[in-house]
């Protein structure tokens, strides 16, 4: 097996890098594809936390790195979702203890165990988000439709193409449909007329996100959530499929209900 | 003007093109809505179509809400409503893109008269955080996006779309640039500098692209359309 390697980075922080990478990871691994998704974010461990495995992390990234465990050891496999594998990041040392061609080296070892390697970036473009480039064959960016988060998204094309890399595709996170048809939230094509390269997917503000955060269960575990089917699509389309692209994703099952929710028309939902 | 003939064109006699159409075979199908159009209509057309396959009887077939105006919610809801009770699912709302085109550049037409040897020329676009300079004229072959900043001794040619920052005929005595030019197929720079001038764009929501120059006249900065 020789996986493929994608970076998933925002510039801005909390846009939901995180939750990204793994939803992905859960989508495409219950595709039957094989993934590691490893958190970059080194001093900051959460994607262990949303993915619900940090009771279950002992050796880490830093470990690979220095030689104390083999890639193979480190790994986490999620008995929820067979086929998915996590290598965490290391809380108490921090960007600087990892160097970009280490990360090069480690995520390289670890194409022979997956399809996809998906790596979750931290914050910003200094040395955690070069350590989090280098070894990437693609790169998602993550952002949010706001002006400021498209800003730093546009800043981090720039640093990608730069190093010789094939333009990011896009993630837009967190559309709320109702707002954008009133015209109080930048559009899919006001956010692609700045940025200008391919979306893969546009994954709407739901609230189940939050709950399953906290739970440890990625919300694409759940059928029928709306995020999640944004999320199923986003793992086919990297899987190669040629979906049709929608501005609004709608999960499968009762509609109605949450057509009503989505749009907020006469529906209880009001303050996502 | 009397006596001259109306000209010899007549009405096309326009197909009643139903508000909205069901389009596909089998499990995959996908319903175009018209623009603007009437919601009871709409519903109607959909109930008579579904009644015209059969209804009631698609297996477990999507649709993709297809509008070719602008997003309605109450009416996607209200389709989807009545798609819902024939078995159908929605699984997604495609609409048209929403900007106007940038212009098409005509590059013999456009070229303006400007002495542009030695030009820095850049191929691309420059993203947010990126910033060109040149002692004398630039120019962009792609967009300058929010954040970018060109700045250039002499002129400023960008073939794509200006929103960022640029300063031109920096290498002028500011008195002097009255022969200074900055031109973009779409002129809506964050700042636009030239001498001591400055100038920012209006903010025009609808606007739609077209080339422009700009230059000094009497110490402020007036726009013309490029051509
Ligand atoms: N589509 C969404 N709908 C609702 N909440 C969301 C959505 N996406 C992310 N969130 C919430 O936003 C917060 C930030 O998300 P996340 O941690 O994934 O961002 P991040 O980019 O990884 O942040 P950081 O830069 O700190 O690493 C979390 O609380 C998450 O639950
Ligand atoms: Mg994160």
């Amino acid at each position: 097996m020789a996986g493929k390697i994608i970076t998933v980075t925002s510039g801005k922080g909390g846009v939901g890098k995180t939750t990204t990478t793994a939803n992905i990871g859960v989508a495409l691994a219950s595709r039957g594809r094989k993934v590691v998704v490893v958190d970059a974010d080194i001093g900051l461990r959460n994607l262990d936390v949303v993915m619900g495995l940090e009771n279950r992390v002992v050796y880490n990234l830093i470990h690979v790195v220095r030689g104390v465990a083999s890639a193979e050891r480190a790994l986490i496999r999620d008995k929820r979702v067979p086929g998915l594998m996590l290598l965490a990041a290391d809380q108490h040392s921090d960007k600087d203890d990892v160097d970009p061609e280490e990360m090069k080296d480690v995520c390289d070892q670890l194409r022979a165990f997956a399809d996809f390697i998906l790596v979750d970036s931290p914050a910003g473009i200094e040395q955690g988000f070069r350590n989090a480039l280098a070894p990437a064959d693609e790169v998602l960016l993550v952002t949010t439709p706001e002006v400021s988060a498209v800003r730093d998204a546009d800043r981090v094309i720039g640093l990608v193409e730069a190093s010789g890399k094939p333009a990011p595709r896009l993630v837009l996170n967190r559309i709320k449909p109702e707002l954008v048809a009133r015209g109080d939230m930048m559009s899919t094509e006001d956010v692609l007329d700045i940025l200008r390269i391919h979306i893969i997917g546009i994954v709407p503000e739901d609230g189940d996100i939050v709950a399953a955060t906290n739970r440890g269960e990625p919300v694409t575990l759940k059928r029928g959530s709306r995020a999640g089917q944004a999320y199923h699509n986003i793992a086919a389309r990297l899987d190669g499929e040629d979906l049709p692209f929608m501005n609004l994703e709608l999960p499968p099952t009762s509609l109605l209900d949450r057509l009503s929710h989505l749009f907020n028309l006469g529906g209880s939902g009001g303050t996502t | 003007m009397n006596g001259i003939p109306p000209p010899a064109t007549r009405e096309l006699p326009t197909p009643d093109r139903p508000p909205v159409q069901l389009k596909g075979r089998g499990r995959g199908l996908r319903l175009s809505i018209a623009p603007r159009c009437d919601p009871a209509e709409a519903e109607a057309s959909l109930r008579s179509q579904l009644a015209g396959r059969g209804g009631g009887f698609f297996g477990d077939a999507q649709v993709l809400l297809e509008f070719s105006g602008r997003l309605d919610l109450a009416l996607a809801q209200r389709l989807a409503g009545v798609l819902d009770e024939a078995g159908i699912r929605v699984i997604g709302i495609v609409t048209p893109e929403a900007r106007p085109p940038l212009p098409e550049p005509n590059v013999d037409r456009l070229t303006p008269d400007l002495p542009l040897e030695g030009a820095r020329v850049v191929t691309g676009n420059l993203r947010g955080g990126q910033r060109i300079s040149h002692v004398g004229s630039v120019v962009v072959l792609g967009d300058v996006n929010p954040g970018a900043e060109v700045l250039a001794g002499e002129h400023v040619l960008v073939w794509g779309r200006l929103r960022g920052v640029v300063e031109a005929g920096l290498a002028r005595d500011p008195e002097a640039v009255d022969d200074i030019r900055v031109c973009a197929l779409d002129l809506s720079p964050t700042q636009l500098r030239i001498g001591d001038a400055i100038a920012r764009a209006p903010v025009e929501p609808d606007r739609v692209p077209m080339p422009e120059t700009a230059r000094v006249v009497s110490g402020s900065i007036v726009v013309d359309t490029w051509r």
